[in-house]
């Protein structure tokens, strides 16, 4: 059975195909990491001109503008930083128009990642609208964790109207939120979006690389032979099956390894301390930093790319030639992103937690349902979060789909 | 050793007929084959490969059972693939592998050790004298030589059951002979079945034959034997050229072979009686005036 794994394993990384999406995958890591890091901008004034740098540059000076404020977000810091968008506000009129863009790098983009949470926290309950900056009191300032979870009760009460369930859960899980909040500056929600991105292209070529494995045997004649031999059927399958998993896995892992370096290297590897609660929404319901979310997002993907691997093991074992189960396998992984951002609804929800590429891709995927929404879904009498859907589903469809795929491969032609 | 086939029949789906959905490849065969070399003659499309696919264990019978020695072959599963090799008609392969590298994974495939393997495939690379192509692609083989790394594979766990179904498709004369003999030398005390549409393939080595049609077995025996059943059926004559037409039109005699005289006449080797044909000479019968007979 080892030397049969071995054997399997060269012969599939010999094939050209192979190989090419091999190579494809670890350009894409290299291409995907650093891209976040060039749409990185800064303006500043210079001799009465103002000037624009990008990349590396801009990421260096946007850190060391924002670094007096890195570490324990503190009420008494939201109050600071809100005195002094107060204080411009009242000389200047507001941020738009004429206001010097010196002044505004000085005084204001300082403070913004943690002034922006203070804002979006003394949203109107009824309304769901933020008031302006004026109307931000001291006191709100200084209540800021209170006005936290305040802000995610209301905020329950506007998106799951109809569901006390859903109200309560985020509301325990925002129970577990450790505070204070954390922040570094550096970190740029683009590059946990391109982390989706990465993740879903990987799947991609990961399939790509498996969906020819056993239906190229059935359109070579290859199988008649193979299927006559001792090891030919269950334990062929399972090694097939075992050589697509390994190779899978090794893939993810030196993808992932190169993405994480890089991106990290970039942005630095302390931003990775920074809550959540920072970047994307200050109701978010799960109380991580930023290297923890990024692990989670990798778990979650891993385990969605495991599960479309399973599944494309299976079409693959019940499709005739390479072209229909390729063809499929694109189709069906492409199909939540595209159902979600098409159709919308209940049903696009339910259809993408069944794929299981459902956790990958654009809005529909775990990252997003993580950080930017508070959706949740009833599974019987149950109402569930729906990340956590998005682990758990594609985590049970992998033994499953990789029974049918034994089950398939052995009965064929019998 | 032995293996029997009891009522083995074969029915698949045929969706394109409408009125007869079911299609009878083999119907109720009866084999018992014993060491030696059997040869399965039947024209394309007579049920030899669906017969030999059942015998390998890779399709199911609709109905009947095929035992080696007592044991029906699907209670065996591996155990049995141990001990069979086979060529189908049509070799696959993976286009990325040279021929060591498939006979390599042929063997892992068979369960082989990594040492055993490759003093196996040194020898065998040497009896079908594939030695200096042993790093060339598969794909870019000719025709003769695939078939050749075909054979090779099919012998790599020296079975005690080789199945060929069609093995000399694509050999030139010389290889085939080359094969004949190789095959003679391999065949004791195992057996060897070999389906074929040549019958010169199987005349020189088979100890037993079996004829198949429509899906049936009709005969079965030794060469001789076989033979015996069109003694004085067979006869030869030379007849001008312009006369081909009204024998070949004649219900009661058939041409089995025609030969092109330097004095311009026809020589010409026919199934009859020998007062269909004037001067008609009585010739030793052989496997494919048979053949013939039987289609």
């Amino acid at each position: 059975m080892i030397r049969l794994y071995k054997e399997e394993l060269k012969r599939i990384v010999r094939t050209k195909s192979t190989l090419l999406f091999l190579a494809a995958s670890v350009a894409m890591s290299v291409f995907m990491a650093y891209i976040p890091v060039t749409y990185v901008r800064f303006t500043y004034e210079e001799n009465g001109q103002e000037m624009t740098i990008k990349g590396r540059d801009a990421l260096a000076l946007r850190k060391e503008l924002q670094n007096p404020h890195a570490g324990e977000v503190t009420p008494e810091k939201m109050a600071e930083g809100l005195k002094s968008y107060q204080k411009n506000l009242e000389i200047y009129g507001d941020f738009y128009g004429d206001f010097p863009r010196d002044v505004h790098n000085a005084e204001i983009f300082p403070w913004s990642p943690l002034v922006s949470r203070l804002h979006e926290v003394m949203a109107d309950s009824e309304t769901g609208l933020a008031p302006d900056y004026p109307e931000i009191t001291e006191t709100d300032a200084l209540n800021f964790y209170e006005r936290c979870r305040t802000h995610l009760t209301d905020l329950m009460k506007l998106e799951q109207k109809n569901n006390p369930q859903a109200q309560q859960i985020a509301a325990n899980m925002y129970d577990k939120v450790s505070m204070p909040f954390y922040y570094y500056p550096g970190y740029d929600r683009n590059m946990f979006e391109y982390e989706g991105l990465c993740l879903f292209l990987l799947m991609l070529l990961c399939v790509m690389i498996t969906a020819p494995l056993f239906c190229c045997e059935y359109q070579t004649g290859a199988d008649d032979i193979l299927r006559s031999t001792k090891l030919g059927r269950r334990k062929l399958a399972f090694v097939k099956i075992l050589s697509a998993l390994t190779l899978s896995i090794l893939l993810f892992a030196l993808c992932m390894t190169i993405f994480m370096v890089i991106s990290n290297g970039l942005f630095g590897w302390e931003c990775r301390q920074t809550s959540m609660q920072i970047l994307f929404s200050a109701s978010t319901l799960l109380g991580l930093n930023i290297g923890q979310l990024q692990n989670l997002v990798m778990v979650a993907g891993f385990i969605a790319l495991l599960s479309c691997v399973s599944f494309v093991l299976f079409i693959s074992s019940a499709c005739k030639n390479t072209t229909i189960a390729t063809g499929l396998t694109i189709a069906f992984s492409i199909a939540p992103s595209a159902f979600y951002m098409m159709a919308g609804g209940n049903f696009a929800a339910y259809l993408r937690v069944l794929l299981p590429s459902g956790a990958l891709g654009g809005s529909n995927s775990f990252s997003y349902a993580l950080t930017y929404y508070f959706e949740f879904l009833r599974v019987g009498p149950f109402t569930v979060w729906t990340p956590w859907l998005l682990m758990i589903v594609p985590a049970l469809e992998i033994p499953l789909f990789l029974w049918l795929t034994v089950r398939s491969y052995c009965r064929r032609s019998l | 050793m032995e293996i029997i086939l009891e009522h083995v029949t074969k029915h698949f789906k045929d969706k394109s007929n409408k009125s007869n959905p079911v299609k009878k490849a083999v119907e109720d065969v009866n084999l018992h084959l014993t060491p030696g070399v059997w040869g399965l003659l039947g024209a394309n499309g007579s049920g030899k490969t669906t017969l030999m696919r059942m015998v390998c264990g890779i399709m199911k019978p609709t109905s009947g059972r095929i035992c080696y020695d007592g044991i029906n072959i699907e209670h065996l599963d591996d155990a049995y693939r141990d001990i069979i090799g086979y060529l189908p008609q049509e070799f696959g392969f993976y286009p990325e592998f040279t021929v060591q590298q498939y006979l390599e994974y042929i063997s892992a495939l068979k369960g082989m050790p990594d040492r055993v393997a490759k003093e196996r495939i040194d020898e065998l690379l040497a009896k079908v004298s594939l030695e200096e192509v042993r790093r060339k692609k598969i794909t870019k083989l000719s025709g003769g030589m695939k078939r050749r790394v075909g054979i090779a594979q099919a012998l790599l766990n020296n079975p005690e059951f080789l199945v060929l179904d069609e093995p000399t498709s694509g050999l030139d004369p010389a290889e085939r002979v080359r094969f004949r003999n190789l095959l003679s030398e391999f065949a004791k005390d195992r057996i060897v079945l070999i389906s074929t549409h040549i019958v010169s393939d199987v005349e020189y080595i088979a100890t037993q034959n079996a004829i198949m049609k429509s899906g049936e077995i009709l005969h079965t025996g030794t060469t001789q034997e076989l033979v015996s059943q069109i003694h004085g059926k067979v006869f030869q004559t030379m007849i001008p050229q312009q006369e081909l037409g009204m024998w070949e039109s004649d219900p009661n005699i058939q041409i089995v072979n025609l030969r092109n005289e330097e004095d311009g006449r026809l020589c010409l080797r026919y199934l009859g009686r020998q007062t269909d044909i004037p001067n008609a000479v009585p010739q030793n019968p052989t496997l494919e005036d048979l053949y013939l007979y039987l289609k």
